[in-house]
C-alpha cells in the first residue's frame, strides 16, 4: 500500500521541519489527503515517493509559514502584556544553540539542510521537491553551513581538538 | 579532513541526533483514519459525491461549477460596460450644455427673434421648471431666469417631452417675463436650436395668436 510505503519518511521529514508531533501529524496527513485527491494527475515520469515528497514539502513549509505569522502576531501581544517582567534564561548550551542557529537560517538554507543532512536526501531529490536546480540545493547546503559555522564558532575550538 | 570538514561533520551529526528529532514509532493508523476522515469530509464539502458505480446516486455538481466560465466573463462585461455608459452620462458633457454656448451670442440671432407682441401671456406650466414663490406680485409661477445657458436648457429639455405648440406656448410666455428682467436676446436663439430638431418650424412666425 502506498501509504504504509512511505508515511514514515513523510511524517519524519515533517517532524523535523515542523518540530511538534501536532503540526508534524497535520501535515502529514495533509500530504496523503492531496495525493489521493490528485493521484489522477500522477504522471509516472518521477516516482510516487518523489512525487509525495514534493506535496510533503509544499505542504510543510506554507503550513509553518501560517503557523510562525500566527504565533508572531501571539508572541507580540505576550510581550506586550509582560513588559517591565524580568526574566531570567539559562545560558544556551551547544544543543540549544545549535537547534537555535539551525532555526535562524534563512527559509531555503533550513530546508535543504535538514533535508539533506538530517535527513538523507539527496540532491536530486531536494531540487525535485523544492522545484529548484540540483546546484541551487548545493549552493544553499554550501552556505547554511558556512552561517551554522560562523553562528557556533565560539564551539569550534572544543570540536576541531 | 579540513576543520571546516570536521566542524560540518559534527554539526550533520549533532542536528540529525538532536534537532527535532521524531518519535520512534510513527503513528500511522491514527493519521491514517485522519486521512480518511479528512477525505470524505473534503468530497463532501466539495458538493461531489463519488457515487455507487450502479446509477444509484448521482454526481452533484455546485452553482459554479454549472455555468460555464464565458458565462462569468460575458456578464462582467456587460456590468463594465453599462457602468461606463452610466459614468458617462453623469460625468460627460450633456448635449444641450454642449449647445448652450450658442444662446449666449447675440450676433447669432439674426431674424428668427420672437417679439413680445406676437405671443400670448398665459401661465406657464407648473410642472416645468417653474418658481412658484410668491415674490412676483401675485402673478403666480414663472419660468426661473437665472442666465442664458439655464433659458436654454429648459427649453431643451422641454423640446424632447412635450409637442410643439405647448413648447412654444411656454416659451412665449417665458420669453415676456425675460424681456421684463433685461435678458430677452436668450429666448429665441433656444427656439432656433429646438426648429433644428423638426419640432417647430419658426419660432417668430407660428407662435400661436
Amino acid at each position: 500500500m502506498l501509504y504504509d510505503q512511505h508515511v514514515d519518511r513523510v511524517y519524519r521529514l515533517a517532524f523535523r521541519l515542523a518540530g511538534e508531533d501536532e503540526l508534524a501529524r497535520d501535515f502529514t496527513q495533509e500530504t496523503f489527503i492531496r495525493a489521493f485527491q490528485r493521484l489522477k494527475d500522477f504522471r509516472s515520469e518521477s516516482s510516487f515517493g518523489t512525487w509525495i515528497h514534493t506535496i510533503a514539502t509544499s505542504v510543510s513549509l506554507n503550513g509553518l509559514r501560517k503557523v510562525k505569522k500566527f504565533r508572531t502576531r501571539e508572541s507580540s501581544l505576550d510581550d506586550a502584556l509582560t513588559v517591565g517582567a524580568v526574566t531570567r534564561r539559562a545560558e544556551p548550551d551547544l544543543k540549544e544553540r545549535l537547534r537555535q542557529a539551525i532555526d535562524n537560517l534563512p527559509e531555503g538554507y533550513r530546508t535543504v539542510f535538514v533535508m539533506h543532512d538530517v535527513e538523507g536526501y539527496t540532491h536530486e531529490e531536494i531540487a525535485t521537491a523544492l522545484g529548484v536546480q540540483p546546484g541551487t540545493s548545493k549552493a544553499q547546503l554550501f552556505r547554511a553551513r558556512a552561517k551554522l559555522r560562523e553562528a557556533l564558532a565560539d564551539f569550534a575550538g572544543e570540536w576541531v581538538s | 579532513m579540513s576543520d571546516e570538514d570536521r566542524m560540518d561533520a559534527l554539526l550533520r551529526q549533532l542536528a540529525a541526533e538532536e534537532y527535532n528529532r521524531p518519535p520512534e514509532i510513527v503513528p500511522r493508523e491514527q493519521m491514517w483514519e485522519a486521512i480518511r476522515q479528512g477525505s470524505g469530509k473534503r468530497e463532501a464539502g466539495s458538493g461531489e459525491t463519488a457515487g455507487t458505480g450502479n446509477g444509484e446516486q448521482g454526481t452533484v455538481l455546485p452553482f459554479h461549477r454549472r455555468v460555464p466560465r464565458w458565462v462569468y466573463y460575458a456578464v462582467a462585461a456587460a456590468l463594465l460596460l453599462a457602468l461606463g455608459i452610466q459614468l458617462g452620462r453623469l460625468l460627460g458633457p450633456s448635449p444641450t450644455q454642449q449647445l448652450a454656448p450658442r444662446t449666449t451670442q447675440p450676433d447669432s440671432l439674426g431674424p428668427t427673434r420672437v417679439s413680445p407682441e406676437s405671443v400670448s401671456v398665459g401661465n406657464p406650466r407648473r410642472d416645468l421648471a417653474t418658481d412658484s414663490r410668491s415674490d412676483n406680485g401675485g402673478k403666480g409661477p414663472q419660468l426661473i431666469v437665472d442666465d442664458g445657458g439655464v433659458v436654454s436648457t429648459v427649453f431643451m429639455e422641454v423640446a424632447f417631452s412635450l409637442d410643439a405648440e405647448v413648447l412654444v406656448e411656454i416659451a412665449c410666455d417665458t420669453e415676456i417675463d425675460a424681456a421684463r428682467d433685461g435678458l430677452g436676446g436668450v429666448l429665441p436663439s433656444a427656439l432656433d436650436q429646438i426648429s433644428l430638431g423638426g419640432q417647430i418650424t419658426k419660432s417668430g412666425e407660428d407662435v400661436p395668436a
